[in-house]
Parts: structure tokens; C-alpha cells; sequence
């Protein structure tokens, strides 16, 4: 091992040491006050910069030695310590501890390169040991530590609880996210025991909020596990709200960390008030229809960086519904779920009959063992025999029945699940075609008030835009459109060279993950800082939406607004196939069986197939593998594809199609398959193209 | 231990880097006081079959190893096929269909322009280092102009002009 290697062992080690030391002094408080907590660590920080110094990495020794220089001041008892300054002395003890964790070269180029955390962690630590906040020894200690030592010691516990909460919140997190995925029972004592240390840390710090909601989740998990039931999607999103509730607690400040669970109370009574309410009432654990709305409008989307509460936005299993619109297809979705459920319900009964009729076979068998023991009676035997082909025919019927109506009802579910997975392609995105819908003539409305001549182009009408954004850009495009029209385009005597018409061009494009448009307009332009002044509410509305805006004007030559947001995508289900070299994806929803040619011929005799050579005007090849035949179903009748060769099941990210493709009449959109470009083909137009 | 922690973000550094044209230093040298007493054009040479071409490499994005295709009959004929590049679809220029070259090539690479709202993709042989050009020197307005350099012969590309074609057929814009 070479020198560095050593020295760099060395400085991990006395990291490590210096962790450990501050970690055991914050659990056992009760034995430490900040100044001894503080005296402990001087020799643990000495080593580390005697180690760094060895290293000669000047910006680890820096902070070492302003940390020694706090905590020699702290030790003389010449600074008052604030919570929000033991915030920082943690972090440099965070700084440390996060080294550890890479290897020794890594080390090296870290220290060296990060230097602006390392900087901004010394200058925090600086302010602490500014010159004004020291104090001057005092010669006679008659005062004994009062105010200021209850707030050291507050803020310790709020330290201790925000540490209770962060450890605590991840164990939580991840059992229900466990048991979600596998749809297990949740494993109770990982949970009850990361509830216990909140709770304790909670009665320590006199936080009775926070305890209260840990307690009554506690209750709440306890009780599913005595009486073992399984927990339904509701609650588990009830229960990771209360464990996001607690992890922007653990995200403030201790100072702020009191008035963040005021601000939250709220919140917090209505969870517990929530969750309490399930012991009392067991029937709700079955949620029914109209408390799943009722709880949209309580139950907030917490997120841990930010501020979510100020804005009231409202969101339920992830699908933002706030707005009015939403809330109509969202009902549309749930009556088909419903209808799915009152349809399963049946199917449940007659399996229960099924149960039945298998009982009766029993008695049957019976009865044909009491024929093989009794074979010497025959007119017994007879009698047997006309009762067992009695009973018999009433099953045969019986089953005949149940198949019937089960057929039914399965095909009834079949056709609701594509409702609703159409409803949520419909939900989740909107075409921009349908947003624009009567621009042209808002365009002309405003112009003629404004006494000016304006056409409007619109381009991207098949851009599909995600849901979340349909609102924002419903208030947000008229008003541009209005201030473009009214401010940046002249009246028609003073377009001197340009044509009389203005032109106003509104497009939309998606590009990885984005989605941008632009308003280009050919009026008089100005300075880019005067629109954006101008423009400015809406430019913020924009920004707060996590969207940007480019404005690029120059007097006489038009202006072109660039606005660009971030977009989930739809993503497509799809099964691929290749025809002659290319590919080509039909989506699942439309997909009714996968089988081989010769299955296909030996089943389905006077089924339809198309060939895709055919209609893509290929040659026929001749491939001496069994070609995958894909049955289609529309109408209820079932279409074969026949393609060359299965490629795979893949999730595809549809773009739009444009001239290029639309050369294919039945191309819908295109995307993107192990690097390869895939067409993803339009089932319908394809059946229809076939039919004519 | 403790449960916080710092997160360091380190870049990685991909060997796609390395084919990568730095654009901005384009940039730097066309704004650059140099540039403008003595202006010059940097030129990227690149070769298809025995015929040598060169094109503006204020255009050129990345070059990258020939991809799959994706091809129909029905396309122009001046559109060799489709590729995937970055998640998205670019169309690929035949330049012997849209120059009339009677030529016999085994493309190898793939050059992909970009004039910041679209990219296309040319393949060829293989691409030389890029030199420096004098704007002094004759360059014409057709799609392609000869130019003699070193004394060899060059056909200049217009790769404008290719742009004004591509945009002609409504692509999903860069």
C-alpha cells in the first residue's frame, strides 16, 4: 500500500471515529450537553485535519479548522449555540461522514473538486465563530445557564426527533412499498418499532401532533394485523401520505421544524381522525365509491422539497384532480371500474353454484363406489343408476347455464377494461388539436376589436399533451395571444412593407420529454426585457408550473415566444413483430391471440388473414420458420396478421407521425425500440383499409 | 450512522464525447475579432465511394457507426431510410439520389446535421479531419459546388439546402 493510500485509510478512519463519537453523544443526550458533546469530538476533529494536512488537501483541513475553533470557543462556553448552528456543525459532520463512503482515490479528486460545498460548509461554520458572537470571558460565573441553555436544549431534542423521524420514515416507506408491490400482508414489527422511536422522540421534544398521528397509525396497523386483513390500495395511500406528512416535518429546520407541524395540524388531525376511523367502523374498510371522492379533496400530494401546501393542489393516486375538468372523466372512469366489480360479483356466485355442483359430483362418486360394493343387488344398482343419470343431466344443464352467463360477463369486463384504458389514455393526455379548438376565430374576435388584421397558422394539432398541463395552457394561450395581438402587431396602415395581414403562427412539438411551443409573429418587436415585463404574470405562472420561457424579439423583426414544459409521456403497450427487416409494434389493446401458421390453419379455418408482405408491397420471401400470425379482433370478428418474425413485448413512447410516414396510410405514430425506429400500426385503419 | 448525506454528482465522461463537435466553440471562433478581418469556414471532409465531399461543420453534430434502417418503398427516393438516434426518428439523405452520383459505395458512418431545429443524417465511407477555408474561394448557391483544395477535388455541399428539403416534410422537430 502506498503512502497516499495510507494517509487516505488513515483520514477515513478518523472520519469514521468522528461519526461514531458525535452519533452515540446525540442518541444519549440525556448524558451530554452540547459543550461536552462538543469537548468529545475536538480530539476526533484534530485527527482529521492532522490526517488531511497530511494529505496536504487544504480544503478538508479548512473546515477542520474552523470546527476546531467552534468547538474550542463552545468549550470555554464563549458562544451561544442555536439550534440552527448545531444544524451546521452537523452538516460538516454529514461532509465527514459522506467521505467515508468512497474509495481512496475517489477521495482525492472529491475533496479537490467539490470545493464549493466545502466552501459553503466553512463559511457557515465561520459565521458561527464570527467575532461578534463571541463572548468575552467572564472573570465571575454567578449566572447560571438559563434561557439560553433551554433553547440548546430544545433544539437538541427537535434534533433528536428529526433524527427519530428521518431514520424512521425510510423503514416505513419501504415495508409498505414491500408489501404494495407484492401484494404481501405488512410485516408489522419493522413498522410498530420505527412508530415507537417517533413516538418517543415526539413525547421528548413535546411535539403531541406528531405523536398523535404516529400513534394512530400505530393503532391502525396493529389492528389490520390482529384481525388480518388485507390492507386496501386506500389505505396504503393513507398511510404513505402520514409518512410523507412526516417526512417534510423531518425536511425543515429545527427552528421552523414547531411552526412547519402547526401548519401541518390539519392535515394531521384529519389522517389521524382517518385512520382512527377505521377501527371504529369496520365496514369502511371497504371504501365506497363516494368516500374515495370525498378523500380527493382532503388528501394533499406531499412532496419533501418544497412547499406543496401553498398552492393547493390536490392529488389522488397520483392523477392530479384538482380541476373541475378532471373530476367528470375521472367519475366516467370509476362507473366503468364499478361496472366491473358489480359484473365480477355474479361470476363470484356462480362459482359459488360451480361449488355446489361439485359436492353433487361427490355424491356421485359415492354412490358409483356403493354400485361396485353392492354389485350383487341389481335392482338397487338400478335405482342408483336412474338417480346418478338424474342428477347428472341437472348438472350437465346447470353447468351449461354458469358458462353462459360467465361468458357474458367476461366479455362485458373485457370490453369495460378497454373503456377504461381508453378513458385513461383520454385522461392522462389531450391533443393540442383540441386545445386550439376555435383559436382562429378568438384570433380574428380580438383583432377586430383591436382594429387589425391578424391570420393565425396553428401546427402540431396531433401533439398529445399530458393532462396536467391542458389547464395551465387553456388560461395561458388566449392570453398571450391577446397581449401578442394588442401590443406587438401594428395596425394595418402602419405595416409598411409587410403584407396587410399580420401572420401569427402557434405550434407545438414534443421533443425528449418536453413539450415546446412557440408563437412566432411577424409584428413590430421590441425589446425582449419590455415584453417580458409586460408579460410578467404570465411568464410567472409559467415558471411556477416548472416550465420556461424564450423570449427572442428585435425591434422590426417580429418576436418568437418559446415556452417549454416538462411532459409525462403516454407510454403504449405494444407487441412487435418484423417484416422484412423493419419493425413494427401492434398495440396489446387491440391483440387478441398470438399463434403460430400452422395452429392458425388447423383452428381457424375461415378466419381472415391479411399478410403484411402483401400490404406493405414486399416480396414474398420465403422463410421456412412457422410465421407468428397475430389475431386482431374487431367487431367481434378475428383478423390474423401474419408478420415474419415475434420480436418482443416492449412499452413504447408514441411520437407523431408526419409526411414522411403518412405515406403508410395505416402508420399511426412511430417511436423507438432498441434503437431502432418502430412504426406503431393504426389496427383499425388497417382493418378497414382491408375491408374496402 | 447518520442517515443524511451529501450527494456528489460526478460527471461521466462517454466516449460519444469524444465524437461530439463542440459547437459552442464554433461559436466562439465565428464571433471571435479574428474571424471577422479574416473569415473563415471549417470544413469537415468525408467520402462516398471515389467521389470527396466537404460540408460546413457548423452543421455537423456527431458522427456515428452506421444504424439499422427502417426503409419503405414508398418514400422519396432521395430518403435512404429511417434511423433511431437519442430517442427520436431522423430521416436519411441519399446523396447519390439527390446529386445524380453514379457511384458504388460500403457505407460505414453516419454524419448527423443539425441546424438546431432539425437533424438529418448522411451516411458514408469514412470522414477526414476537418480544415480550415477561406470564404474568399468561390462557393456557388447549387446543392453541390466543386472546389479544388490541396489538389484534390471536392464537391461543396449545401447543406442549407438539404435543411430546406427536410423541413419540407414536417418531421417531429429537433
Amino acid at each position: 500500500m502506498s503512502n497516499i493510500e495510507q494517509n487516505i485509510e488513515y483520514l477515513k478512519e478518523t472520519c469514521r471515529r468522528h461519526c461514531d463519537i458525535i452519533e452515540t453523544c446525540l442518541l444519549d443526550y440525556e448524558k451530554y450537553r452540547i459543550s461536552e458533546l462538543l469537548a468529545n469530538t475536538a480530539n476526533s476533529i484534530n485527527q482529521i485535519r492532522l490526517s488531511a494536512k497530511k494529505l496536504s488537501v487544504n480544503n478538508a483541513v479548512l473546515i477542520a479548522d474552523v470546527m476546531l475553533k467552534v468547538i474550542s470557543l463552545a468549550k470555554e462556553k464563549r458562544l451561544d449555540l442555536f439550534p440552527n448552528d448545531i444544524d451546521v456543525i452537523l452538516r460538516a459532520n454529514d461532509f465527514y461522514y459522506s467521505i467515508i463512503q468512497f474509495s481512496a482515490y475517489e477521495i482525492l479528486e472529491l475533496l479537490n473538486s467539490e470545493f464549493a460545498i466545502i466552501n459553503e460548509i466553512t463559511a457557515d461554520l465561520q459565521s458561527i465563530a464570527a467575532p461578534h458572537r463571541i463572548k468575552k470571558v467572564q472573570p465571575t460565573k454567578t449566572k447560571p445557564e438559563t434561557a439560553t441553555d433551554e433553547l440548546q436544549s430544545k433544539g437538541i431534542l427537535l434534533e433528536k426527533f428529526k433524527y427519530a423521524i428521518a431514520r424512521s420514515v425510510s423503514t416505513i416507506e419501504q415495508v409498505l412499498e414491500q408489501s404494495e408491490n407484492q401484494k404481501e400482508a405488512i410485516d408489522v414489527v419493522p413498522i410498530s418499532q420505527a412508530l415507537n422511536t417517533i413516538k418517543g422522540a415526539a413525547i421528548s421534544a413535546g411535539v403531541s401532533k406528531a405523536f398523535d398521528l404516529a400513534d394512530a397509525m400505530g393503532d391502525f396497523i396493529r389492528f389490520l394485523a390482529e384481525h388480518n386483513v388485507p390492507i386496501n390500495p386506500y389505505q396504503m395511500d393513507l398511510l404513505l401520505n402520514c409518512n410523507r406528512l412526516f417526512k417534510g416535518i423531518a425536511a425543515t429546520s429545527a427552528i421552523a421544524i414547531i411552526d412547519k407541524i402547526k401548519d401541518y395540524s390539519d392535515y394531521i388531525d384529519t389522517y389521524s381522525d382517518f385512520l382512527r376511523s377505521f377501527l371504529t367502523e369496520q365496514e369502511q374498510l371497504k371504501p365506497t365509491p363516494s368516500a374515495k371522492l370525498a378523500s380527493d379533496e382532503i388528501i394533499p400530494f406531499l412532496s419533501s422539497d418544497s412547499d406543496v401546501f401553498s398552492d393547493n393542489k390536490l392529488y389522488y393516486f397520483g392523477y392530479k384532480s384538482s380541476q373541475l375538468n378532471d373530476y367528470s372523466k375521472y367519475n366516467r372512469l370509476l362507473d366503468a371500474t364499478i361496472n366491473i366489480i358489480s359484473n365480477l360479483a355474479p361470476i363470484a356466485n356462480s362459482i359459488n353454484n360451480l361449488k355446489s355442483l361439485k359436492s353433487l359430483i361427490r355424491q356421485i362418486q359415492l354412490d358409483n363406489n356403493n354400485i361396485l360394493y353392492n354389485i350383487t343387488n341389481t335392482e338397487a344398482l338400478t335405482e342408483i343408476a336412474t338417480n346418478n343419470a338424474k342428477k347428472l343431466d341437472e348438472i350437465i344443464s346447470q353447468l351449461d347455464s354458469h358458462s353462459t352467463t360467465a361468458d357474458e360477463y367476461l366479455q362485458n369486463i373485457k370490453s369495460r377494461i378497454n373503456t377504461i384504458y381508453n378513458g385513461l389514455y383520454n385522461f392522462r393526455s389531450v391533443a393540442f388539436g383540441d386545445l386550439v379548438r376555435g383559436y382562429n376565430e378568438l384570433a380574428n374576435d380580438l383583432a377586430n376589436y383591436a382594429n387589425k388584421k391578424v391570420s393565425l397558422k396553428i401546427s402540431g394539432r396531433f401533439v398529445r399533451i399530458g393532462s396536467e398541463l391542458y389547464t395551465l395552457l387553456e388560461i395561458l394561450l388566449p392570453q398571450l395571444l391577446r397581449d401578442i395581438i394588442i401590443h406587438n402587431i401594428e395596425p394595418p396602415n402602419l405595416r409598411n412593407e409587410k403584407p396587410e395581414i399580420a401572420e401569427i403562427s402557434l405550434s407545438a412539438r414534443t421533443l425528449s420529454g418536453k413539450l415546446i411551443i412557440e408563437i412566432i409573429d411577424d409584428g413590430k418587436g421590441e425589446n425582449a426585457s419590455s415584453i417580458a415585463l409586460r408579460s410578467e404574470g404570465l411568464f410567472n405562472l409559467i415558471n411556477n408550473n416548472n416550465g420556461r420561457v424564450d423570449i427572442n424579439s428585435e425591434p422590426n423583426s417580429g418576436t418568437k415566444l418559446t415556452i417549454s414544459f416538462n411532459m409525462n409521456y403516454v407510454l403504449l403497450k405494444s407487441l412487435v413483430f418484423e417484416v422484412a427487416s423493419n419493425l413494427y409494434a401492434v398495440p396489446l389493446l387491440n391483440c387478441e391471440a398470438l399463434i403460430d401458421e400452422k395452429t392458425f390453419c388447423k383452428q381457424f379455418h375461415d378466419a381472415k388473414s391479411i399478410d403484411m408482405r402483401e400490404v406493405l408491397n414486399i416480396e414474398a420471401e420465403y422463410i421456412s420458420k412457422n410465421k407468428p400470425v397475430l389475431l386482431v379482433n374487431d367487431f367481434n370478428i378475428n383478423i390474423a396478421l401474419i408478420f415474419d418474425k415475434f420480436v418482443g413485448e416492449a412499452e413504447l413512447v408514441p411520437a407523431p407521425t408526419n409526411k414522411l410516414l403518412s405515406v403508410t396510410q395505416f402508420v399511426a405514430a412511430s417511436s423507438v425500440y432498441n434503437n431502432k425506429p418502430v412504426m406503431i400500426i393504426d389496427v383499425q385503419k388497417l382493418l378497414n383499409m382491408f375491408m374496402n | 450512522m447518520a442517515v443524511r448525506k451529501i450527494k456528489y454528482y460526478k460527471r461521466k465522461f462517454s466516449d460519444n464525447d469524444f465524437f461530439k463537435s463542440d459547437s459552442s466553440s464554433n461559436k466562439n471562433f465565428e464571433q471571435s475579432h479574428l474571424s471577422s478581418i479574416n473569415r473563415k469556414l471549417i470544413l469537415l471532409p468525408f467520402k462516398i465511394g471515389n467521389i470527396n465531399f466537404v460540408a460546413n461543420s457548423k452543421f455537423v453534430e456527431i458522427v456515428i457507426p452506421n444504424r439499422e434502417k427502417y426503409t419503405n418503398k414508398d418514400f422519396p427516393k432521395w430518403i435512404s431510410g429511417l434511423i433511431a438516434y437519442e430517442g427520436s426518428i431522423l430521416p436519411i439523405v441519399d446523396l447519390q439520389q439527390l446529386g445524380n452520383f453514379q457511384n458504388n459505395s460500403e457505407n460505414f458512418c453516419t454524419i448527423i446535421f443539425n441546424d438546431g431545429d432539425f437533424r438529418f443524417g448522411i451516411e458514408v465511407d469514412f470522414v477526414r479531419f476537418p480544415f480550415a477555408l477561406n470564404t474568399s474561394s468561390k462557393i456557388d448557391g447549387s446543392l453541390h459546388g466543386s472546389l479544388k483544395i490541396q489538389q484534390r477535388d471536392y464537391y461543396f455541399l449545401n447543406i442549407e439546402m438539404i435543411f430546406e428539403l427536410i423541413r419540407e416534410l414536417e418531421f417531429e422537430q429537433y
